[in-house]
């Protein structure tokens, strides 16, 4: 008898032909999630099993893999040798803290003696002679005993069941470019893509001395937190001090956001190619300030041709972003009240439906080939 | 590098360090053992106590060692406060250690005011006359301010309590005044006294707070007993010897402070002709000297410092994140300028070449990003 937990994964299977890559990637992240402890990861049919670990582990273990994309559940479990006698004793230690159980055998093991309703019926009676105060009921039961008699050989009895994220194992689906400012949105953006499968680098743009080292930790730490789902990240730091006096120099106040967020989409497509990336994502939300109108942000996609780029908020209200911000522990490293770079040079009243003919008037004025590649020659990268 | 956030921390002296290694190392017995080797790291902690006490001129109270001014206010506040106080007096201009337990309070259903300050930064005693009366039984009223370098006429705040509530305990939080302005708590009757090791030279991670015979505070922790059943918890002793040796090299408190102004004199010299305003009086500390400047942000001229490898501060550092300055509010400033303000705080091993240089690059800063905000 010993301690085990049971994995099982979801969409993996409509994958076809595919299935072993994404099987293969999937065990590989789980394995990766778990390096720090010691433990075992085997795979059986359909599902995978983690055993041979300290009890203490446990909990770190579920909630480890509780964030592995691509798992749909997990229970822990107690592993028999299947024999009657034996899985009779375990079930006589169970104790349920509810007011009504049901017991559920699954019997893949044919050459087991006894038939399943059969069996489930014994077993529930042991039970109740163990705790009679608990009562039966098939339909509305609080809590569901399972005995899985598999065909290895082996027994095991669960009975919760732990939801984890679901969607896609990381990296089945190539690399993105997250534009992470230090809010609260970017790192969302940055768990939602990945939970369909794609690694993050990610890219931050800071204005010292206008904005702080703080700042930059901060991202840092965002960086940082998002990690155990989405693996590890590259962080890009591109100085922006420049490009912004340049801006606020030359151009009129009111575009001042525009071509920022404009030059950012130009100095990310460099970026996702020395990152091997294949689109760019932003935490963007349609409505949520003057530069996420519509227009505006089809003013910023014109501004690079070469990338796809994904906006996984654009429809999500503040609200249910703030709410997986805090499920994925975010929120408070996010609200830390220090500038970014957006909100320097802010004008009074930016344009909030730019004419791309204004914009490239504007931009005309500016030597921006020169002030992209300057940026790109002094970035900095951080391992996350 | 040139250091000028002396209210914010300062460096431990290589005879500090010492100690405290000396103190961590090998003599790092349990001081509340009963054998031979804790008894004398006990004695010890002792005579740090006395140094302290001395430096304090007076004789007439005992020296509790918590782990932070912080610690040390929260104790002072709680644990001399009694149900039966009617009424509890706090100065608008006090440190966030001070100010939030007088929220706490204020949450817990207890009357607290405010005293609010006059335009040169010290409380106003006319208006804290005319707060005190019997009811009172607590006040607490620091030193120095951390924000303005403000110093308190102590003596007239204890005549005006005399007068009006001489029952109540009087708790000053002497941070920023300790080593830099002299002191003597018998002559200024002060009750309970705080003070820190690391803005004096001394290591982080200890306090001494001054309580004198007859006030019965309550802990507010509890534990083994230490420090007269009062702060419980093994004694840093490290740290209090290291405390000890930073208040023996205090040195000679009139010719620091002498030497201090002209440092502050000369840096306000140097920023004439731009447009700032230096939230000061000669009567201040000149250890600490807050400036507010006119359109810009104070941490954009911090950050201008900082690749000069000058350090400075915004407002005060405990307050900087937040977006206001409570204490340069009191004091009518606008909330731009308070915007454009930063902290300088001297110390006595500043010289006049670094403050010269300091302040010649803040002017350059300032006029720098003038003409780029423009």
């Amino acid at each position: 008898m010993k301690k085990v937990i049971l994995l099982r994964f979801g969409e993996l299977y409509l994958k076809g032909k595919n299935r072993g890559f994404f099987e293969k990637t999937l065990i590989s992240n789980i394995r990766h999630s778990l390096k720090d402890i010691d433990c075992k990861v085997i795979k059986t049919t359909g599902r995978y099993i983690v055993s041979d670990y300290d009890e203490i582990d446990e909990i770190t273990i579920i909630d480890k893999l509780t964030k592995v994309f691509g798992l749909v559940s997990l229970s822990p479990a107690i592993e028999l040798d299947t024999n009657k006698d034996e899985i009779d004793k375990y079930v006589a230690t169970i104790t349920l803290n509810v007011k009504t159980f049901r017991v559920s055998v699954i019997r893949a093991d044919k050459t087991f003696p006894i038939k399943s309703n059969i069996y489930e019926r014994e077993l529930g009676a042991i039970i109740l002679m163990h705790n009679p105060n608990l009562k039966v009921s098939l339909k509305n039961f609080d809590e569901e005993v399972i005995v899985d008699i598999r065909e290895s050989g082996k027994t095991y009895v669960l009975s919760s069941k732990i939801e984890c994220e679901g969607g896609m194992p990381l990296g089945t689906a190539g690399k993105s470019l997250l534009l992470l400012s230090g809010g609260i949105d970017s790192p969302v953006a940055g768990y939602m893509i990945a939970k369909r499968g794609m690694k993050i680098s990610a890219i931050h743009f800071h204005s010292f001395p206008y904005t702080s080292e703080m700042a930059k930790q901060k991202v840092i730490k965002l960086a940082k937190l998002i990690t155990p789902y989405c693996g590890n990240i590259k962080l890009y730091m591109i100085p922006f001090t420049k490009i912004q006096e340049e801006i606020h120099k030359h151009c009129a106040p009111e575009f001042m956001i525009t071509i920022m967020r404009r030059i950012m989409m130009k100095i990310s497509a460099k970026v996702a190619k020395i990152a091997n990336c294949k689109a760019i994502i932003t935490g963007e939300n349609l409505g949520q300030v003057a530069s996420q109108t519509v227009e505006s942000m089809t003013v910023t996609n014109f501004s690079q041709t070469e990338y796809p780029i994904f906006r996984p908020l654009i429809a999500f209200d503040k609200k249910d972003i703030i709410a997986i911000s805090r499920k994925i522990g975010t929120y408070d490293t996010s609200i830390l009240p220090y500038e970014d770079c957006c909100t320097v040079f802010l004008p009074k009243n930016p344009v909030i439906k730019p004419k791309m003919e204004k914009v490239i008037y504007e931009e005309s004025k500016l030597d921006i080939d020169n002030l992209v590649n300057n940026a790109i020659e002094n970035l900095e990268m951080i391992d996350c | 590098m040139i250091y000028l956030d002396n209210a914010a921390t300062t460096k431990a002296l290589p005879e500090v360090i010492k100690e405290y290694s000396k103190y961590a190392g090998e003599l790092y017995f349990n001081p509340s053992a009963i054998y031979h080797e804790g008894v004398s790291v006990k004695a010890c902690i002792e005579d740090a106590r006395s140094t302290i006490l001395k430096a304090l001129g007076t004789n007439n109270g005992n020296i509790i060692f918590t782990s932070s001014a912080t610690e040390s206010n929260n104790l002072a506040i709680f644990g001399s406060y009694r149900s039966n106080f009617k009424k509890v007096i706090f100065s608008i201009e006090e440190h966030p250690s001070v100010y939030n337990v007088a929220l706490e309070l204020k949450n817990r259903g207890i009357n607290v005011d405010f005293c609010p300050l006059s335009t040169n930064g010290q409380v106003d005693y006319e208006k804290l006359e005319q707060m005190l009366d019997e009811d009172v039984g607590f006040i607490s009223i620091m030193h120095v301010s951390n924000e303005t370098g403000a110093i308190n006429d102590l003596k007239r705040i204890y005549d005006i309590k005399m007068r009006k509530c001489p029952k109540a305990i009087f708790h000053v939080d002497g941070v920023q005044a300790f080593s830099k302005v002299k002191v003597n708590l018998d002559y200024f009757g002060i009750d309970l006294y705080t003070i820190s090791g690391h803005k004096i030279f001394g290591p982080k991670g200890v306090s001494a707070l001054f309580v004198r015979n007859g006030i019965v505070l309550k802990p507010i922790m509890f534990g083994g007993g230490q420090e007269n059943n009062i702060r419980s918890g093994t004694e840093n002793v490290p740290a209090i010897m290291g405390l000890k040796v930073a208040v023996q090299n205090i040195g000679d408190i009139k010719s620091h402070f002498e030497y201090v102004r002209s440092l502050k004199d000369k840096f306000i010299d140097n920023l004439s002709g731009i447009a700032c305003t230096f939230n000061t009086t000669n009567e201040n500390s000149p250890y600490i000297l807050s400036i507010s400047f006119k359109g810009v942000k104070g941490e954009t001229l911090v950050h201008m410092m900082e690749q000069y490898g000058i350090l400075i501060s915004t407002g005060s550092a405990c307050s900087s994140k937040k977006a206001g300055n409570r204490v340069l509010e009191a004091l009518d400033i606008n909330h731009n300028d308070i915007i454009g303000s930063v902290r300088v705080s001297f110390s006595r091993y500043n010289t006049m070449e670094e403050v010269d240089f300091a302040s010649k690059t803040l002017k350059k800063c300032y006029l720098e990003l003038i003409e780029k905000l423009r």
